[in-house]
Formats: C-alpha cells, structure tokens, sequence
C-alpha cells in the first residue's frame, strides 16, 4: 500500500488517513478538529473549476480543502471497498 | 455592575433565571434553535477590541427570564484563531472584567447525523466543568437516512440530560425551554472524558456504542443535487443564474418600494416646509432630518431584500456551494470564496457586505474582503453616476450597437471592482507575514428548507441595525452639515433671508480652505463643498450641487452646473463642468471612501480605528492621483 498525498487521490477513491505534516501547531490543531486524524476514513468527492478546492467526505460530514492542505495529509492509497 | 446599554427589562445583567451560553458546530442547527427561542429580543454587538460579533438573546420560562449567549459555531473549543480566543475566554470567565459575566451553564447543540465528529466537541464542553445540557437535533434527518440513536441510552452514557430539539417544527423547541427553567439540575458528568486525541476519540467510541449509534447514510438528495449545482459547466451556469436573481432582487424588486418610500419623504418634506412658518426649522426639518434621514431610509427595501435572498442562500446551504465555485478564482486575489459573496453584496451598500465577512474563519481574509469592499460600486453612486454621466455624454450616442452612456457605466463598475481585487491582494501581501498560519476548510451542510421564521427575524435584524444607525448616525451627520451650509460667518446672520447664501456659509469657507487640495483636479470651491456632503451620504453629492447651482432650480441640477464658470483663479470666466473636470470627477468617486457610515462599520467590525483611517486616507489617494491623471488624459484629448 503505497502512501500518497490526499491530494493526488482520484475523485470518487476511499482511502484511510496515514499521517498529517507538522506544520504549525495551530494549523495541525484545526484539520485535527476538523477530522482529519490518523485512522479516518476519507473519500473524495469532487473537485472545483479554476483549480479551487476539493470536497471530501471525513467521518459523516462534507468538507472541502484546497489544494495545498490536501497536500499536507498523507493517506493509504487503496481501492475503495466500503 | 456593567452600563445600561439598552432600556426595558432586556439587559443581560438583570436576568434573574440564568446566564446560558450556546455551543455548537456550525450547521448544527444553533442559528435556529437561537432564534426560535429568543425571536426578536436579540442584543447585538462585539466583544471588546476584537472582530467577532456577539449575540445574546432573551426568553423567559415559568416567569424566569434567561440570557441565551449565542457563540460562534465552532468545531473545537480550542483557540485557535483570535476569534476562538474570545470564545475560551468568555467561557473561563476572564471576561467579568469587561462587564461580560461567564455563563452559568451551557446549552450543547449536537447534530445527530454528524455525532461521532460533534461528541469531540462535547468532551471539549465536558472539560469546562459547568453544567451542562445536550441538545439533539436533526434526529428526523437521521431517521430519514436510516440512521438512529436511542436517546435514554445517550444520556446515560454522556451523564447530562439530552434532549431533542427540531427547531423547524411548530413547538420543537419546547422541551429546550422546559430543560432551561431546571438548569440547577443540570448534571457535570460523572467521569470526565479525555483530553488527549487518542483517549477522546476511543471515549466517543464507547458513547456512540453505548447509544446504539447507527450513523446516517450519505444524503443521496444532496448527493443529486450537488451532481449539478457543483458541477463544472452545469454548476457554473446555476451560480450565474442565482448571482443574477440576487441582482435582481436587490435593483428590480426593490425599485416600486424605493421609489415609494422616495415619494412618500418628497411629501413628508413639502407639507412640513408648508406648515412650518418658521424659516430656519422648516428648512432643519425638511432639509436634514427629512432629507437625511429619508435619503438613508430609502435604501431599506434594498437592504431588505438582500438579507432575505441571501438568508434563503445561507440557510438552504447553496452560500457554502457558491464559496466552493468561486473559491478558485478569489484565490489569485489572495481572498478566499466567501469573498465573493460579501464584495457581490457591497454593490448594494457597503456595509452589509463588511457585515457579511463575519462568516470568514481567517481574520487576514476578513480584513482583505472589509477593506475591499467599500470599492465596489454601491448604489449610493449611482445617483452620482447618473447625473455626470448626464453631463458629460449626450443621452442616445452610440458607437457601434454599444450605447455610451451604459458604456461608461460599465466601466466605473468595472474600474471599482479591479481597485477591490487589487487593494484585497494588496492587504493579504502586506499582513500576511503577521497572521497566523490558517487551514482553509469549507464545510458543505446538507440542503435544508430554511424556516420562514429564521428568514424573518435575520432580515428583521439586519435592517433594524441599519434603521438604528441611520436614526443616529446619519441623523447627527445631516444635522451637523445642514448647519455648516446655513450658519454664516463675517456678516452676521441670515437676517430674515429664507435663501442663506452659501458663499457666506461656514462649508463656503471650508470649501475654500479645500481648494488647494482640489485645484488640481479642476474643482471649486462649490464642489468641494458637495464633496465635503457626500461624506455623510455619497448621493448627497447631488443635492447639494442642486442647492448650490441654483436655488430655484433645485430639480434640474444638471441643467444648472452646466453653465457655472469659475469666479476666481486661473481659470477664471471659464465653465467649470468641462469633459476633464466631470471625467475626473467620476473617477474621484469612484474610488474614495466618501462614506462616514462606511467607516464607523469599519471601525466596529475591526475593532479599531485604525483600519478606517487607512482606508480613508488609501482610498483618497487613489481618488485624487485618478482623478488627477484623468483629467491630464481628458484634457489632452478634448483640447
């Protein structure tokens, strides 16, 4: 199971969250309250015209990242398998 | 004890229930159990030297009065942004200081279709130690998803009473308000829960276990939906289409109402100058109370209709779908997609839209977007607009199928949006060092039928904060310029002269004092002083050149400017309103902050008087090197 970015994950793919990048504590602190742990199952839904951001389902809400947090959260890629 | 900020029984220190604080994710339904239990007793403010809005509300069970203290919706108690800061703080009590006592205990508003992320809220709440109470809501919605929770079990495994709540249905919040008149028994749980991520998240494990949790499954009506309205073409063309409807409520609809309300202060204005025999009191009534006033409340159906099509957007969940769309395209500004909405929003007015920001997460976008917006073009210009545009292209002159007057339009809006944009960048460029680092997150509500009842008290609110402000505000500004325009200075008073001359006039002197300042530009000192006027309201602009150009022809101003020459100076005996001056004149209003009430809002929403300062003196700069280079391009071309 190779590790890759959030980011580079295909629309409509399941995969589960591996590590986030230290970046700042507060920032870690946010996508940390906002869900994206170590564990959690994310999918991603679709993504924005002019390069905006993506939507993800994370535990049993809709939220979007832009490109460049979803960057910063690494996931197992796998295919999806509920 | 803290001051008497408002009269009657509606003060958050005479409550003799309790203090309750509201704590909540955002769209977990915390706006309308707020407001379906508080209606329209809402105090609204900020908390001291910060930029984030506070709500308290008030209800009153079995003769108890409670204070309901709305807090921002918020994924975590954590303070993380500034904001959240004041959030902790009020909570902690650190507040009393202030005046702003800490809660004696909190309300919870949990989601049900979104439990296992809100429950690490409440294990934040938990942690406080207060008493505490859980409101369930969207249990309906749970249900309808196949979803469910046994709630008696949910209780017993949290320890604190829960109940539920469907605040859109007819006495869905009654059992809430019964839970409040019993707050003494509201229980701290027995066994704290973790603090630490891991134990927090195995602790909401348990709990859900405990309760018999089964999550809801994906909204499949949002899921079709959003297939559209989130979609590349199709999506683009539905956000086009609502863009256009909110013009269209904010410019057609509200047109008849406007032009009412216009006609009525026109009466309103001729009966009081007929039945008043004195001179001066007349002209103060009909002039500046009447004027003012009534040239400030003839916006309020726009203002109106505005916060009525953009709660329906909000509470629907399309405003989060619109912020996503855009997102892209405000990025390159350095502003984020909820920018969007608020500089749409200051075509009508300037003010809703730096009210608007409010719902930003980072404050360096929020000051971007506030700083931005009064550039946008508001319908205060408009008159403006109209009249020199009037003057300066003949009305039926076209180039090609393109009618130039529409044309010259166009670009002023075009002109004052690119200012908006670049001034934004600019911001972002200049205190982004300084901000905090802040993930972007969106969330994406499912879609929901906002309530009538929520729809009206939002629109009411805003437009009572509006009405509020042109009552003092603006009254006390017309006030004091209706006296610099007929108190004379040197030759005594007006002695029995109905018609002030203006040229004696203190803002006849100011307006000089001005003169070197505007020189430049080509301006008298008789439009310095309709400039010094528009700083109450910027379609002043346009009475007072009337007032000035001609005391009997105050329904034709244009006509009347037409033929005005300067009377001293080196441009003495010439016309004043050629192509150039007018030209730069545009210009000049196209970008300057003439707007005191812009900047008291400014002023309010950023905590200091900093940014209204800046913005002034920014703006006027650009304002003036504009206007200057304008009129050098004009006059090369026409002479």
């Amino acid at each position: 199971m190779p590790i890759i970015p959030l980011s580079s994950l295909k629309r409509g793919d399941t995969a589960i969250i591996a590590s986030v990048t230290e970046r700042d504590a507060k920032w870690n602190r946010r996508l940390e309250d906002l869900g994206f742990t170590p564990g959690t199952v994310v999918t991603t839904l679709r993504r924005a015209p002019f390069g905006g951001p993506t939507v993800y389902r994370v535990r049993s809400y809709e939220l979007s990242l832009r490109k460049s947090e979803a960057a910063c959260i690494f996931v197992n890629a796998r295919s999806a398998d509920g | 004890m803290a001051s008497h900020h408002h009269g009657g029984s509606s003060n958050a220190v005479a409550v003799s229930g309790a203090r309750i604080a509201l704590v909540g994710a955002p769209n977990a339904g915390k706006s309308t159990l707020f407001n379906q239990l508080t209606g329209l007793n809402v105090k609204t403010g900020n908390y001291p030297g910060v930029t984030v809005g506070r709500e308290t509300g008030f209800f009153s069970v079995d003769g108890e009065q409670f204070a309901l203290e709305d807090l921002p919706g918020a994924y975590s108690l954590a303070s993380v942004s500034p904001d959240e800061e004041v959030v902790r703080q009020f909570l902690a009590g650190e507040l009393d200081a202030q005046g702003i006592n800490k809660p004696q205990a909190v309300l919870a508003v949990l989601d049900a279709t979104t439990l296992d992320q809100s429950l690490s809220l409440l294990s934040q709440v938990f942690a406080l130690g207060m008493p505490t109470c859980v409101v369930l809501t969207m249990t309906d919605e749970l249900q309808m998803r196949s979803g469910s929770i046994d709630t008696a079990a949910l209780e017993k495994a949290l320890g604190v009473p829960v109940v539920t709540s469907l605040a859109h249905r007819r006495g869905g919040v009654d059992d809430v308000r019964e839970a409040c008149a019993h707050w003494q028994h509201w229980s701290t749980p027995v066994v704290a829960p973790p603090t630490d991520p891991a134990g927090v998240r195995q602790w909401v494990g348990s709990v859900l276990n405990t309760a018999g949790y089964k999550p809801a499954d994906p909204d499949s009506r949002t899921a079709t939906i959003d297939s559209i309205l989130l979609h590349p073409v199709w999506g683009l063309l539905a956000f086009i289409g609502v863009m256009f409807l909110l013009f269209q409520a904010i410019f057609t609809a509200a047109t008849p109402f406007q032009d009412g309300l216009e006609y009525l202060f026109g009466l309103l204005g001729d009966f009081v100058r007929a039945s008043i025999s004195i001179p001066w009191l007349a002209s103060f009534l009909a002039d500046a109370v009447i004027g003012g006033v009534g040239g400030m409340l003839v916006f309020v159906p726009q203002i109106m209709f505005m916060f009525l099509v953009l709660a329906i957007l909000e509470g629907s969940g399309y405003l989060a779908r619109a912020a996503f769309l855009m997102d892209g395209l405000m990025a390159k500004a350095g502003l984020e997609g909820r920018a969007f909405v608020s500089l749409l929003s200051s075509l009508a007015c300037a003010i809703p839209g730096i009210m608007s920001t409010r719902t930003m997460s980072s404050s360096r976008h929020r000051l971007a977007t506030m700083l931005a917006a009064p550039l946008m073009t508001c319908s205060a210009r408009l008159p403006i607009y109209v009249m020199l545009i009037g003057m300066l292209v003949p009305a039926g002159t076209y180039i090609g199928p393109l009618q130039v007057q529409g044309l010259v339009m166009f670009a002023l809006y075009l002109g004052g949006a690119l200012a908006a944009m670049i001034t934004a960048w600019l911001v972002t460029k200049l205190i982004g060092r300084k901000a905090n680092m802040f993930p972007f997150y969106l969330e994406m509500p499912p879609y929901r039928f906002p309530t009538a009842k929520t729809l009206f008290i939002v629109t009411w609110n805003a437009v009572a904060a509006f009405l509020k402000r042109a009552g003092t505000m603006i009254l006390a500004a017309t006030a004091v310029m209706w006296l610099l325009l007929n108190i004379s200075i040197g030759q005594g008073s007006t002695d029995g002269n109905n018609q002030p001359s203006l040229d004696t006039s203190v803002a006849g002197s100011i307006g000089r004092v001005m003169e070197p300042v505007f020189e430049p530009l080509g301006y008298n000192w008789q439009i310095n002083v309709g400039i010094l006027s528009s700083l109450t309201a910027r379609e002043t602009f346009v009475s007072t050149m009337g007032q000035i150009a001609s005391a009997d022809n105050p329904d034709d101003p244009a006509e009347a400017l037409q033929t005005m020459t300067y009377t001293s100076g080196s441009r003495e005996g010439e016309k004043v309103f050629t192509p150039a001056t007018i030209a730069s004149l545009l210009v000049f209003f196209m970008f300057a902050l003439q707007c005191v009430a812009t900047m008291v809002v400014l002023r309010k929403e950023s905590g200091s008087w900093r940014w209204p300062a800046l913005a002034f003196g920014y703006m006027f700069a650009l304002a003036w090197v504009g206007a200057f280079i304008t009129r050098l391009i004009v006059e090369a071309v026409t002479a």
